[in-house]
């Protein structure tokens, strides 16, 4: 399975807290709604925390074919 | 004593720098005390002090210009690059630097420059296609994963790009695509690599730009193959092409503008504090909300132990306990009751004991005999004999008598 986008986890976050805030959800399915917002919250923030930027270079060769290659380390923050 | 400028006994003679611009400088002033100069202005700059530098240029040559403060302040347009005008000035020699320089006494707009011309006319054609509609232009990203980038491989503008997004987004991945961006060939290969990323998986923005420049060096962006490769990217592209001031055809074509590449990086990605303080933000919320609802669901256990439902048994309990208070007393009176009758039979016999005690019945006439010497009661006249002493007693008081004769 791929990775979970940072993306749609937010998504999923901000919908679960809207839910809950809503009413519309009853005490057992909120229980377990902010269980699963809890654990997308430290996923998140291990995401944010740990992340490092990651840099590629895509080249053409002679015959017009694209190719990664790793780029040199850059840019200190 | 000097040689005047011109005169061949100087020949041989060799001048100090400053020396020899001197005489440059008389030379040239002298020769254009007032001179009209058209051309194209390019790399305008307005200085802090108010006072402006540009350059003339037409297709073989560049005269720098300097318009001083007060000449500058009664300029009635706004000179941009690529404008064509015509200045009034004259030649003068900066002696520190050693070049020469028209300072420009007044300008007026002389039609515009060839560059510039083609610029309006393919922005307008291109205004007709409907390329730079805003309903064509694709939402960013909010956290783009990957982000490809077309730019001169080295220079600032790469640089700026990662150093700001490896700042504000690490979670980003970057693909240079690295392409001239000006000369000879930039454009179709601007052009080549925005398609390039668009047929690389995974790539959810591009970022096309480079730094600033002159008029000329920024060219490659407003041409149209890269305006239709702008315009034919499915993934969004963002434009970030020289300083503030320079507008491209890119610009307008692409999703999302900005002015310079680190404005383009800054646009591209979120910064990741912030979005760690809107994650907080949604804990808080989670928290309140749970917490409300928590609060809510407890409100209504309590008042459902309150209601009657539950508190029906303990009624039940209640009632019974008030039943059996109730029997308790009902018991009790008819106890009492009971204890009443008997008082009142009890009440009415001693009246009946009364009524048959022997002082009443004296009172009623009669007389209790006894007699002698034993003083036993007498009830039947056999008990008695002939000359026996009796004693009768009354009502009130008593008397001694002596039988007579005794009839049985």
């Amino acid at each position: 399975m791929a990775r979970p986008r940072f993306e749609d986890q937010m998504r999923r976050l901000e919908e679960i807290v809207e839910r809950i805030e809503s009413g519309e959800v009853g005490l057992d399915d909120s229980i377990n709604l902010c269980e699963e917002a809890s654990g997308l919250v430290k996923a998140l923030k291990k995401k944010l925390s740990e992340a490092e930027l990651k840099v590629q270079e895509l080249s053409k060769d002679s015959e017009g074919e694209l190719k990664l290659k790793n780029a040199e380390e850059e840019t200190e923050c | 004593m000097k040689q005047p400028p011109g005169s061949n006994e100087g020949s041989s003679r060799v001048y100090r720098v400053s020396e020899i611009t001197r005489q440059v400088r008389l030379l040239l002033e002298d020769s254009f005390p007032e001179v009209w100069v058209e051309g194209e202005v390019s790399n305008y700059k307005e200085h802090s002090s108010g006072h402006v530098y540009f350059s003339l240029k037409d297709e073989a040559s560049e005269l720098r210009c300097v318009m001083f403060r007060g000449d500058a302040a009664l300029l009635r347009f706004s000179p941009s690059d690529g404008m064509k005008v015509r200045a009034l000035g004259r030649i003068t020699v900066y002696e520190k630097r050693g070049y020469y320089q028209l300072q420009v006494f007044s300008l007026s707009v002389a039609g515009k420059g060839d560059l510039a011309l083609a610029f309006e006319v393919l922005k307008e054609k291109l205004r007709n296609e409907g390329l730079f509609l805003q309903e064509h232009k694709k939402p960013l990203p909010q956290f783009p994963a990957k982000i490809g980038v077309v730019t001169a491989s080295t220079g600032a503008a790469v640089k700026d790009i990662l150093k700001i997004i490896g700042r504000r987004w690490p979670l980003a991945s970057v693909l240079l695509r690295p392409s001239r961006v000006q000369g000879e060939g930039a454009a179709a290969e601007i052009a080549e690599s925005i398609g390039d990323l668009n047929r690389w998986p995974g790539v959810e923005l591009i970022i096309v730009g480079r730094g600033g420049g002159s008029l000329e060096d920024l060219w490659a962006f407003n041409e149209e193959i890269v305006a239709r490769a702008i315009y034919d990217s499915a993934t969004p592209v963002v434009s970030a092409v020289g300083h503030e001031v320079d507008y491209t055809i890119a610009d307008f074509v692409a999703d999302a503008r900005a002015p310079t590449p680190s404005a383009a990086a800054l646009v591209a990605v979120p910064d990741r504090d912030e979005i760690a303080f809107r994650l907080e933000g949604l804990v808080t919320r989670a928290l309140r909300a749970g917490g409300e609802m928590v609060r809510g669901f407890a409100g209504r256990v309590d008042a459902l132990s309150r209601s009657y439902g539950l508190r029906r048994p303990r009624d039940l309990i209640i009632q019974r306990w008030q039943d059996l208070d109730e029997m308790h007393r009902r018991t009790n009176s008819a106890v009492r009751h009971r204890l009443e009758i008997a008082a009142g039979a009890i009440s009415s016999l001693d009246a009946r004991v009364e009524s048959a005690a022997p002082a009443s019945v004296l009172s009623r006439g009669y007389c209790i005999c006894r007699r002698q010497p034993g003083r036993e009661l007498v009830s039947r006249s056999s008990e008695l004999k002939k000359r026996m002493s009796v004693s009768l007693q009354f009502a009130e008081g008593s008397a001694e008598c002596e039988v007579l004769e005794v009839e049985v």
